[in-house]
């Protein structure tokens, strides 16, 4: 934490070490973060520099985080993904991660299968049953460790209301699943 | 926060997924970083910021597109002014002339001409002092046998002298009346009427004696 906050001051004196070692600390979270939302690895990459590009910009008018850090990178990249998603209107599934699922990254066995039929399962249930908010809020609760409270921060929401978003969110998750699980059974 | 056990089943399947993510590709990863450094070093510099801005503004000499960017300001800004200046042409020239004209319109009462009245002795009334000013009293007033009234004030005394006597008669003032010039025949016999018989009360009294 005190590691976190020197590098943050450093950076905020703009420390091209401090900065490069931001970039290098939190630039592929943010990748994978943007990715599950945009699901576009080009656009994901594009956000990462605009990300950083902002970040600098802000520390060298003087301005920037002052504690967390981490929650200001995903919010930075959550409200361009917002901006993007509005003019695109580009909505596609989580084929990224699908995709790398797909790849073979899990040897074809019985117990694997089933495992890989879940996934899939689940996959199709954030991607259709979720609201916007509540599949948000399921990524950086549960992929993305985020706390309640910095989730709220990032979302721009209350922590009540996270927990009420958090919670509808699973359940609809269990829900899609057990009834999707009936069907493939 | 506690969780159902179905709940756990779905929170540990998102752990799984979260493992299964794709990774940054390497490729875009040092090109992204790369661009970070040169991004990194103009803003060390000052430059694409406004701070940047602002100091090369104060601290170094003008540019040459910073010299030709004002110079076309400052044409702009004239030929902007010229062409306002045309199009209002009109009220700017009586804007002019209110300006201007206040300053010949107070001459006029600071003249002291002695009008006719005075010369004849009595004080103008305002009304006729204050109406001398207006353009069509002045042309009636010069209509009058005083004709240069405003223009000379020497030659005001003789025209005023000027004015015809009507036949000597000035009208019937009170004191100015002419007396009635006593006939021959009233003198020699005097009237007999009774109707108008002098004045008897003062024959009986006695004269008054003179004291010394």
């Amino acid at each position: 934490m005190t590691e976190g906050v020197a590098l943050l001051k450093a950076a905020q004196k703009l420390d091209e070490e401090a900065l490069t070692a931001i970039f290098d600390q939190f630039a592929p979270a943010i990748y994978k973060y943007t990715l599950r939302l945009c699901h576009d690895p080009i656009v994901a990459d594009n956000i990462v520099g605009d990300v950083f590009a902002q970040l600098l910009e802000q520390f060298g008018a003087g301005k920037g985080p002052r504690t967390n850090l981490r929650s200001y990178l995903y919010q930075t990249a959550y409200h361009l993904v917002v901006d993007r998603s509005r003019d695109n209107q580009h909505n596609a599934p989580l084929e990224v991660a699908m995709g790398v699922y797909e790849g073979g990254q899990f040897a074809p066995t019985q117990s694997q299968i089933e495992e890989r039929v879940m996934m899939e399962a689940l996959i199709s249930a954030m991607n259709t049953d979720l609201t916007e908010d509540q599949r948000h809020v399921i990524i950086l609760r549960f992929l993305e460790d985020f706390s309640l409270k910095e989730t709220a921060e990032i979302v721009g929401k209350e922590v009540n209301n996270i927990k009420v978003i958090q919670n509808r969110g699973i359940a609809k998750l269990r829900k899609a699943m057990g009834l999707q699980l009936e069907e493939d059974w | 926060m506690g969780y159902d056990t179905q709940d756990q089943e779905v929170i540990k399947l998102l752990k799984q997924l979260k493992k299964a993510d794709g990774e940054y590709p390497q490729d875009l990863l040092v090109a992204r970083r790369q661009r970070y450094q040169v991004r990194m070093a103009q803003i060390g510099l000052g430059i694409g910021t406004n701070i940047g801005i602002k100091d090369h503004r104060t601290s170094g000499p003008p540019s040459a597109a910073g010299t030709l960017l004002e110079t076309i300001l400052v044409v702009a800004i004239l030929a902007e002014a010229s062409a306002v200046g045309y199009f209002y042409r009109d009220k700017v020239t009586n804007f002019l002339q209110k300006i201007t004209s206040p300053a010949a319109v107070e001459k006029v009462p600071t003249l002291s001409a002695p009008t006719i009245l005075e010369i004849q002795g009595m004080t103008p009334s305002p009304f006729l002092t204050s109406t001398v000013i207006s353009p069509s009293l002045t042309q009636s007033v010069s209509s009058t046998p005083v004709p240069s009234f405003i223009e000379n004030n020497n030659a005001a005394a003789t025209q005023a002298n000027s004015t015809p006597d009507p036949n000597g008669n000035n009208g019937n003032h009170y004191g100015q009346t002419p007396k009635p010039e006593r006939t021959k025949e009233n003198n020699d016999q005097p009237a007999k009427d009774n109707n108008n018989p002098p004045p008897k009360d003062n024959r009986n009294e006695p004269k008054p004696t003179k004291s010394r």
